[in-house]
C-alpha cells in the first residue's frame, strides 16, 4: 500500500538523480567546463544571485545552457504528466499525448504562421498554442455526444483531425521557401534550440498550475482506471472528471508543443516506465511522471545537441530513436506477463 | 465459508429507523423504445430482494435506477428518506455499493490495490488510505475467502476467484444498500451457493439491505425474502417467494413447459424446466 513516507523517498531519489542530470549537462558541450567548476559557479550564482555573471564560464552556463536545460525539463514533464492523464482518461495504457490529435493543430498552426511571417507576424509559439486550443475545442466538439465524453469516439475524432491537418501541412510545404522548409521540419521533429525568454515565464507558469490542477484528480484517476460504470459506482462524478482532465491534459500538451515543437514518445514511454517503477497509484505516478519527463527529455537534448557536434539534431529525432524500440520492448514485455 | 472476523470494523452505520430504509415510488423509465412501467416497492434492513424475469424485461435497468447513475423519467427512488438522485456522488458510494458485470481491466493491479478503492468515496482528494481503511479491506478480503491471493494481479484470477474479489470490494465500501446485478454468472455451482450464503449472511449481520437482479430462479427462491416479478417492463407480482414464483405465473412469464415443487429440504420454491415448448427459440 502506497505511504507519505514511500512517496517522499521515492520523489527525493528522483529529484537527487534529476538534480545530478542537470550538473551533468551543465557541464558537457562544445565547452567542457568540469564538474567541480558547474557545482562551484551555481553555488556562486545561489549564493550571491546579484553578481553579474559575465565570465566566460557562467555566460555559457547560466545564459546558454541552462536555459535550454530548463525549457527541455519543462516541456518533458509536460508531455509525460499528459501522457499519464490522456492514459486514464481514455482507459488505454498506449495512449500518448499526441493521439487526439492537439500537436497536429499546433503544428498546422506554426507553420500557417512560418509561411506567412511577413504578412501575420504572429510569434511561431503562440500560433501554435492558439492551433492547439482550437484542436482542443473541435476534437471535443466532435468526440463527443449530448454532453457526454465518449474514449472510442474521442479518440477517432482526435485521430481524424489529426491526419486531417497533417494532410494539410503536406499540401503547404511545396509553397515553403528552403529556410522555411528547415525551420517547419525542426518543428515538426521538435527542437529546444530556440528558448523564447519572455513566453517561457509565463507557459512555465500555466504549465506548472496546470500539473497541480491535475495532481488534484489523482485519487479519481485511480478509481477511473477500473472503468467508468465502476468509477461512478465508487462516487466519482465521472464526466465532469473526464472533462477536465481532458481539458487540462490537452491543454498541457499545447502548452509543451508551443515551446519545442511536438517531440514524440516521452508521454508513452515515461508513463509505461513510472507504471513498472512504482505501480499505477497517479497520487504516486503522476509525481514521478513528471521528474521522470523532465529527466527523459533533458537526457534526449544532451544526445541531440553533442552526438555530431557542431551539428545538432532535433530532439524528437533522438526520443523517437529511443523511443520505440525501448517500447517494443514494453510491448513485448507486457505480452509475455498476459 | 469461515466467520466473519473483527466486526467492529465494519459496522459504524447508527441504528436505523423504524422505516424501511429503502423506498421506490412510481418509478418510471424511457430508454429508447423501451419503457418501464411505473415501480413501487420498499425493501427493509437486513431484507435480500431479489428482481427475476425473462431477458429484456427491465431488471437491470431497474438496478441502474437504484444505483443513481441511471435517472427515473418520474418517480423517487428513496434511501433513509433521502432522494437517491439528488445525492452528491460520493456521499452516494458511501452508502450504495454495486456489483456488477466489471469492465476488463487494461492496467496490472493487485487484489488489495484493487479493493482499496473501494474506500474512495471515504478518502478526502489526495489523501492515502489509512491504517483503518486497509483493516476495512482486509476484513472484507477474509470475508470473502479471498484473503489468501491479495497480493495477485487482477488478470490473473479465474472467475471464481474474480467474482469473490469484486464482493469484497462492494463489501469494503461498508454499504448499507448492496446491488448486486446478476453476482452469480459464470459461476460454478458451490460458489453460486457459497457466494450468496455470504450475502445473506452480510445482511443480517451488518442490517444491509440486498437487492438482487438474477436468472437463477431456484437461487432467487433459496435466498430471496422478497420477489420482484418483470416482464417486458411491467411489474408482475411482488411479494414472498411463494406468492410470486407460481407455476402458471412463471410459465407464462418464461413462455416455457416448468414445474414448481417445494425443495425437499429447505421449502423453498424449486422451479425445474421441462423440455417441450421451450422459450422463443421455437417460435
Amino acid at each position: 500500500m502506497l505511504t507519505r513516507k514511500k512517496i517522499a523517498a521515492v520523489l527525493l531519489l528522483l529529484l537527487l538523480v534529476l538534480a545530478g542530470m542537470m550538473g551533468m549537462a551543465l557541464s558537457i558541450g562544445s565547452t567542457h567546463i568540469p564538474p567541480v567548476e558547474v557545482v562551484r559557479s551555481v553555488w556562486a550564482q545561489l549564493a550571491h544571485p546579484r553578481t553579474d555573471p559575465t565570465a566566460e564560464v557562467s555566460t555559457i552556463l547560466f545564459s546558454l545552457r541552462m536555459p535550454r536545460i530548463y525549457l527541455a525539463m519543462l516541456v518533458g514533464m509536460a508531455l509525460a504528466v499528459a501522457g499519464a492523464s490522456f492514459q486514464a482518461l481514455l482507459r488505454n495504457p498506449l495512449a500518448d499525448p499526441h493521439i487526439l490529435g492537439v500537436s497536429s493543430g499546433a503544428a498546422l498552426a506554426a507553420i500557417l504562421s512560418i509561411a506567412l511571417a511577413g504578412r501575420w507576424g504572429i510569434p511561431t509559439p503562440i500560433a501554435a498554442f492558439v492551433g492547439g486550443l482550437i484542436t482542443i475545442v473541435l476534437v471535443y466538439t466532435l468526440g463527443s455526444r449530448s454532453g457526454r465524453v465518449s474514449a472510442h469516439t474521442l479518440i477517432l475524432a482526435g485521430i481524424i483531425v489529426a491526419s486531417f491537418f497533417s494532410s494539410v501541412i503536406i499540401f503547404i510545404q511545396p509553397f515553403l521557401s528552403g529556410g522555411q522548409l528547415r525551420e517547419t521540419t525542426f518543428w515538426l521533429t521538435g527542437n529546444f534550440s530556440s528558448v523564447q525568454m519572455p513566453y517561457l515565464k509565463w507557459v512555465s507558469l500555466a504549465t506548472l498550475g496546470t500539473v497541480i490542477l491535475i495532481y488534484r484528480f489523482a485519487g479519481d484517476l485511480n478509481v477511473m482506471l477500473i472503468g467508468e460504470q465502476e468509477a461512478a459506482h465508487l462516487g466519482v462524478h465521472v464526466e465532469w472528471v473526464k472533462r477536465a482532465i481532458y481539458v487540462l491534459a490537452a491543454l498541457l500538451t499545447g502548452l509543451a508543443v508551443s515551446l519545442s515543437g511536438s517531440i514524440g514518445f516521452v508521454g508513452l514511454i515515461v508513463p509505461h516506465i513510472a507504471r513498472m517503477l512504482f505501480g499505477n497509484d497517479y497520487r504516486l505516478l503522476l509525481p514521478a511522471t513528471a521528474i521522470l519527463g523532465a529527466m527523459l527529455t533533458l537526457l534526449a537534448d544532451l544526445i541531440a545537441r553533442t552526438i555530431i557536434a557542431p551539428t545538432e539534431l532535433p530532439v524528437g529525432a533522438i526520443t523517437a530513436l529511443a523511443g520505440a524500440p525501448v517500447f517494443i520492448y514494453l510491448l513485448r514485455r507486457d505480452r509475455a506477463a498476459d | 465459508m469461515t466467520s466473519l472476523p473483527s466486526e467492529r470494523v465494519m459496522d459504524k452505520r447508527p441504528p436505523l429507523a423504524g422505516a424501511s430504509p429503502l423506498e421506490l415510488h412510481d418509478v418510471t423509465v424511457r430508454l429508447g423504445k423501451f419503457q418501464l412501467q411505473p415501480v413501487s416497492f420498499t425493501a427493509n434492513a437486513s431484507e435480500v430482494m431479489a428482481i427475476v424475469g425473462p431477458n429484456g424485461s427491465g431488471k437491470s435497468t431497474l438496478l441502474r435506477v437504484v444505483s443513481g447513475t441511471l435517472k427515473p423519467a418520474s418517480g423517487w427512488v428513496r434511501w433513509n428518506g433521502v432522494d437517491i438522485h439528488g445525492m452528491g456522488h460520493r456521499l452516494r458510494a458511501r452508502q450504495i455499493a454495486v456489483v456488477a458485470q466489471e469492465s476488463a481491466l487494461h492496467f496490472p493491479m493487485s487484489v488489495l490495490e484493487y479493493c482499496l478503492l473501494a474506500r474512495h468515496p471515504f478518502i478526502d482528494g489526495i489523501q492515502l488510505a489509512s491504517r483503518e481503511d486497509l483493516d476495512i479491506v482486509r476484513t472484507a478480503l477474509e470475508m470473502t475467502e479471498a484473503a489468501v491471493f491479495e497480493r495477485r494481479w487482477m488478470n490473473e484470477l479465474s472467475g471464481g476467484e474474480r467474482q469473490r474479489v469484486i464482493l469484497a470490494r462492494a463489501l469494503a465500501q461498508t454499504p448499507g444498500l448492496l446491488l448486486l446485478d446478476e453476482p452469480t454468472l459464470n459461476l460454478d455451482v458451490s460458489f453460486q451457493m457459497g457466494l450468496l450464503e455470504l450475502v445473506e449472511r452480510f445482511a443480517h449481520e451488518h442490517r444491509t439491505t440486498v437487492l438482487m437482479v438474477t436468472h437463477e430462479l431456484n437461487l432467487a427462491a433459496e435466498f430471496a425474502d422478497r420477489v420482484l416479478l418483470l416482464s417486458s417492463g411491467v411489474p408482475l407480482a411482488f411479494g414472498s417467494t411463494a406468492e410470486v414464483m407460481t407455476e402458471g405465473r412463471l410459465r407464462e412469464v418464461f413462455n416455457s413447459d416448468l414445474l414448481v415443487d417445494q425443495n425437499p429440504v429447505s421449502g423453498a420454491a424449486r422451479v425445474t424446466l421441462l423440455r417441450g415448448k421451450s422459450s422463443e427459440l421455437k417460435n
